[in-house]
């Protein structure tokens, strides 16, 4: 379980000043779900991710994962960017990238090998393995970003807007890919978005935070509906609508 | 379009020298030629390409050299960068042909003044690039490579160094240019040898054929040279190189 105790952040600004980002965040997230930050820009919600990350230092309270206290990135925790151009190493090919987690680890060119063919194939790039990300659409290196970071085996991913650049198509697909990789491997999921949409669609439950700054988890709901989930539904739209209506007074207060 | 380009030059040349001014002042190409040709098979030209070229070789090496690990240092830790940076700011504005007084006080008119000269012009930009590039790298690369697992040192090697390879590239090719406009006046003010000292001879003695044969020849080397190193770069480096990842 990834547990938030009264976590605060706040970055120095001009001489003096300090500008509070995140005022008080308590979550509790347990193992293998799928929970979606939801709120407008500029809320906090990837700074709450970038300090679950481990990039970022909280200014006060207390992040734990499985009672551990969390200090620093960490491969248990993969982190996978809205930017996939820039999260990926150019000079490496598609298979490079993928295997480069394993790599590292020390593990050897035959060992890794079955392993990024594994996430490739699942992802559906093997054919490109061996291009580099600058020959490829944007889902294609989204998607190699995400075989990367699921190469490694975390326990948790952490992932900021990953879908938010694509178009709407390929943004379904991504979904439901993104539903059966976790669902077929029980990891625990931590969803950046500002999409209601997306949010209702893969979520077990949904933090929708107030506008910064000083934000704070306004509330906490759960999805209930069964997966797939098709936005055409009445349920879906009825969930919709109370999500939204939280989120609503956030962006004209 | 190379020849078009070469073609046209030359055949304005041909009529300014022929109908315009004096051959003493622009000879004709033809002239040139004739001249060039007994200057390079008695190897008079070869002796002095192989000299000035043995000194931009090592200056530059020792230069580029340098300036690749002192920037990647400075680029990596601050207090280096903190210590050496006003130092640099200053000396790096000091051309090398400022320093050729000097250099000819503390080394001679022998190799060494011309090594360090050499070394002086491309030594800064490789430096000054090298510092951008490892400064440049996309934080969310590091960050990414962190999450996988990479240790300080792993992100260091396998992330930092390539992300830089692009920017160093460029100020070594910048440093060749700088190598090659320093090496001339260099020769001209102190040297027994070179093409710049068979510049400086040649025009004493009012031989506009042979100064225009050294400048053909100097302008084909500086050229020749960037080219090889583009095409080592490629061949070494390409992948680093054809690739800019942003953000």
């Amino acid at each position: 379980m990834l547990s938030i105790r009264r976590v605060v952040k706040s970055f120095d600004s001009r001489p003096g000043g300090s500008v509070p980002v995140l005022a008080g965040i308590d979550l509790d997230i347990a193992s293998g779900e799928f929970f979606c930050l939801l709120g407008g820009s500029g809320c906090g919600k990837t700074t709450l991710l970038n300090i679950l990350a481990g990039f970022e230092a909280p200014s006060a309270g207390e992040i734990s994962l499985d009672g551990a206290a969390i200090n620093g990135a960490g491969p248990d925790r993969v982190v996978f960017f809205q930017n996939a151009d820039a999260a990926l190493f150019p000079w490496l090919t598609a298979e490079e990238n993928v295997a480069f987690g394993l790599r590292i680890k020390g593990m050897g060119e035959a060992a890794c090998a079955p392993i990024a063919e594994q996430w490739l194939r699942l992802v559906g790039l093997w054919e490109h393995r061996g291009k580099f990300p600058q020959q490829l659409s944007g889902g294609m290196k989204q998607r190699i970003q995400i075989a990367r970071g699921l190469a490694i085996d975390p326990a948790m991913l952490l992932m900021d807007e990953p879908f938010a650049a694509l178009d709407a198509i390929t943004r379904r697909l991504m979904h439901a890919e993104l539903l059966r990789i976790w669902s077929a491997t029980s990891k625990t999921v931590v969803f950046v978005t500002h999409d209601v949409a997306e949010a209702v669609i893969l979520a077990d439950r949904i933090g929708v935070m107030t506008r910064g700054p000083s934000a704070r988890i306004k509330a906490v709901i759960p999805v209930e509906l069964p997966r797939p989930r098709d936005p055409g539904h009445p349920r879906f739209a009825e969930a919709y609508g109370r999500i939204e209506a939280l989120l609503m007074p956030e962006a004209q207060a | 379009m190379f020849v078009l380009s070469f073609g046209t030059f030359i055949a304005l040349w041909k009529f300014a020298s022929t109908y315009l001014v004096s051959p003493y002042i622009i000879p004709p190409p033809d002239d040139v030629l004739r001249t060039a040709i007994p200057m390079v098979t008695t190897a008079e030209i070869p002796r002095h390409i192989l000299a000035s070229l043995s000194r931009v070789a090592v200056g530059f090496s020792l230069g580029s050299g340098l300036g690749i690990v002192t920037g990647i240092l400075m680029g990596r830790i601050k207090w280096v960068h903190d210590l050496l940076d006003p130092v640099i700011e200053f000396f790096r504005f000091l051309s090398p042909t400022a320093m050729i007084p000097i250099a000819v006080i503390w080394f001679g008119i022998g190799e060494t003044s011309k090594y360090f000269l050499i070394f002086w012009g491309s030594f800064f930009v490789v430096l000054i690039n090298a510092i951008h590039g490892v400064m440049a790298t996309p934080p969310i690369r590091l960050r990414a490579s962190e999450c996988l697992g990479a240790t300080r040192l792993q992100i260091f090697v396998h992330i930092v160094l390539p992300s830089a390879i692009p920017s160093i590239v460029t100020g070594m090719r910048v440093a060749i240019a700088l190598s090659f406009m320093s090496i001339i006046p260099a020769e001209i003010l102190a040297a027994d040898s070179g093409l710049g000292f068979l510049l400086q001879q040649s025009s004493l003695l009012l031989q506009t054929n042979r100064v225009f044969v050294v400048l053909a020849v100097f302008g084909i080397l500086g050229g020749a040279s960037d080219w090889t190193f583009q095409q080592a770069a490629s061949r070494l480096l390409g992948r680093y190189l054809e690739v800019h990842g942003r953000g």
